[in-house]
């Protein structure tokens, strides 16, 4: 579904990711873990076609198609999701004109007519329930005045309503309590199947608990330096991130 | 024959100044007034027409009227004069604009004059209205100061007065329509007096038509006094066609502990001219002032407004908003008075404006004139552009840039249109505003 090749990316002449390798099938989740400064959010953002990155070489090929050659919006159509870290907010939107609109564009895209208004409050119900929202939600503008873990259960709950087959969850897990982290988990647990893939960026092995992966990848020094499966997260619970550091200086 | 006649149209321009189109319209209007003419109310009128004839027109040495060049609108003469097939459709105008019988008490200028049968004239409970021929015309008026007031006062066909008072029911809001189906080059007039009075609560809506595809000018002026305790909410709307000029004229004098609030919607017109002057003539008032501008094409908006706080204790608050695109210009002038004895005075402006086009120009001049020493002011301007981390969050869920853009327009604008109470008119507002805009919701 995804595949990143010999991906090399600077921002403002600084080198973020480089010789970065990944590949991504249906089905699988894939933890990305490193200490600070290392390019997970510069990988997440380049996926979702944020501006600002120099890509100086590499290819990213999503499902056969160029994917740097795409706009942002046309990735989310094809089915990318990226469940910010900072979600902004939107005085003036409301989440449920700003989701219709989203869903419309999407159905346009399929060549499908736009969502009858009753179905479209009766998907948002079944799908707010996945995140336990309250219902003046849906009058609510988009993320404003929401609280941290508010905005991470919004990301998950656009994700539900949008339903992507790759989405990236960048470090979704940040400033959740852990009661917050339990409704985003289950959230994107209900949410996996056979046919989408998640990469799953976190700093912590906390959050693998709940989301278990089959890949766990270490990202260091601009590339991933170590792949394993959920005992790789939990060693480095124990030994901190100065064993990769250690080992990867020893090699130089 | 065709060479005759443009120089015909040649000389005409060269030689009659605006001034005396104006004088001949107000001769012709006078001879109607035959036997009347005593009354204090058409004595009130003749010497309002002489002293507009003192003043003259504001030109461009007036600073209220830098950008905007009025002369060069007036003088401008109506290039269809003759085609003849128009005709008024009545049964049209009626299930376009007077359908919410239960939401509105509807009032009906047609060409400046009431009609009676399209306006609520049986009595209504705490509602009484008066027309230029009432006893009770010259009653409650001073002698207005701007030219332009003068010119509506002593060139308007009607004078239509409603007193509202404590028992007026508030649930319906009260709708005056004027409408211009003439076809003449003429300046037309409307002047509307408002009195409320103690503790009377009313929803006011003003919606100047002009019939499709004609183009007309029209100058109002209304006057409104708020007694103490009463609230008063404006909304005026302005979608005419872009061939079409309106000038509005809103005098505004407030009693103690009165609410004022004023919403001008401006969506469409070759040249919208709104001049707003609110007075505390008594302690513990407020103002608010909103204004939310969405236009297009070559139209041409003028905000002009003042806050005079001639008494202690009172609060205004403006907030103006503007959407420019394609070659359209803005104009805001907002001036706060703060005279000397007006202590305690809380006073905040704000003028925000989205170039939506490179060749759209707005130009935005808060002026604080501050006496008076222990008082909280504040201003400010600002030329906002799309939040790019915005514009991506919403991309990033596959919106495209331009319905993006538009997405958030809309939001821009909203917080302009939190001064209106009928939930109805809002939503029609906001309708419109979505699909000027392109937003199908």
């Amino acid at each position: 579904m995804l595949k990143i090749k010999d991906l090399r990316v600077s921002v403002e002449g600084k080198v973020i990711l480089d010789g970065f390798c990944m590949e991504v099938n249906p089905g699988e989740v894939h933890a990305i873990m490193g200490p600070n400064g290392t390019g997970k959010s510069t990988l997440a953002n380049i996926l979702a076609g944020k501006e600002g990155y120099d890509i100086e070489s590499g290819t990213i090929a999503y499902n056969g198609k160029d994917l740097l050659a795409l706009e942002p919006h046309e990735r989310a159509l094809e089915g990318i999701f990226l469940a910010f870290q900072y979600p902004v907010e939107i005085p003036g939107v409301s989440n449920a004109n700003f989701l219709k609109a989203a869903i419309n564009e999407q159905r346009k895209y399929k060549g499908m007519e736009p969502i009858a208004p009753n179905d479209f409050l009766k998907l948002m119900r079944e799908k707010m329930a996945y995140v336990e929202m309250k219902n003046d939600f849906i009058s609510r503008s988009v993320n404003e005045g929401f609280s941290g873990g508010e905005k991470k259960r919004n990301e998950i709950f656009q994700m539900a309503m949008l339903n992507p087959q790759l989405a990236i969850l960048d470090e979704t897990d940040s400033g959740l309590d852990i009661d917050a982290l339990r409704i985003v988990s289950e959230g994107v647990n209900k949410l996996r199947s056979q046919d989408n893939a998640f990469i799953v960026i976190t700093h912590y092995q906390r959050l693998l608990n709940y989301i278990v992966p089959d890949f766990v990848h270490v990202l260091y020094g601009g590339k991933i330096v170590k792949t394993g499966g959920k005992e790789l997260s939990l060693a480095l619970e124990e030994k901190g991130y100065d064993w990769i550091k250690n080992e990867m200086e020893a090699l130089v | 024959m065709i060479g005759l006649k443009m120089k015909w149209r040649h000389w005409y321009k060269m030689e009659t100044t605006i001034e005396q189109r104006l004088s001949e319209q107000f001769k012709q209007q006078s001879t109607a007034w035959n036997g009347h003419s005593h009354l204090p109310i058409y004595q009130l009128k003749k010497r309002a027409f002489e002293t507009f004839l003192q003043k003259g027109l504001p030109d461009s040495r007036d600073e209220a009227w830098k950008y905007t060049y009025l002369k060069k609108y007036l003088q401008e003469e109506t290039e269809n004069l003759n085609k003849n097939t128009y005709i008024f459709d009545l049964e049209l105008f009626k299930s376009n604009y007077l359908n919410k019988k239960d939401k509105y008490f509807y009032w009906v200028l047609i060409d400046g004059k009431l009609d009676v049968s399209l306006s609520d004239c049986s009595p209504i409970n705490g509602l009484e209205f008066n027309t230029l021929h009432s006893e009770s015309a010259a009653q409650n008026i001073e002698l207005p100061e701007n030219a332009l007031e003068l010119i509506a006062f002593s060139l308007a066909k009607e004078h239509l007065t409603l007193h509202i008072d404590k028992i007026f029911d508030s649930n319906k809001s009260i709708q005056i329509i004027d409408i211009q189906t003439n076809k003449s080059s003429e300046l037309n007039n409307s002047f509307i007096n408002i009195l409320i009075n103690s503790e009377a609560i009313c929803n006011i809506i003003y919606r100047p038509i002009t019939t499709n595809e004609y183009e007309s000018k029209l100058n109002s002026f209304i006057n409104i006094e708020l007694k103490n305790n009463s609230i008063c909410n404006f909304t005026s709307i302005q979608n005419v066609n872009n061939k079409s000029y309106l000038i509005e004229n809103k005098l505004i004098k407030q009693s103690k502990g009165s609410i004022f609030t004023n919403n001008q919607i401006a969506l469409s017109g070759g040249l919208l001219r709104n001049n707003l002057y609110a007075v505390h003539v008594e302690q513990h008032c407020e103002t608010n002032l909103y204004g939310l501008t969405c236009i297009a094409h070559q139209d041409h908006v003028d905000h002009n407004t003042v806050v005079d706080h001639a008494q202690p204790n009172c609060v205004s608050n403006e907030l103006y908003k503007g959407i420019y695109d394609e070659k359209s210009t803005g104009i805001f002038n907002g001036k706060i008075i703060v005279r000397k004895d007006a202590q305690k005075t809380n006073a905040f402006q704000s003028s925000k404006n989205i170039l939506v086009s490179d060749e759209a120009t707005v130009n935005a001049r808060p002026q604080l004139e501050i006496f008076a020493d222990d008082v909280k002011c504040s201003h400010g301007c600002t030329s906002a552009q799309i939040d790019e981390k915005e514009l991506f969050y919403l991309q990033s869920r596959g919106i495209s840039p331009t319905l993006g853009k538009s997405m958030l327009m809309y939001a821009f604008a909203e917080d302009a249109l939190q001064g209106i109470k009928n939930s109805d008119l809002k939503a029609e507002i906001e309708q419109t505003i979505a699909s000027k805009l392109g937003l199908e919701w």
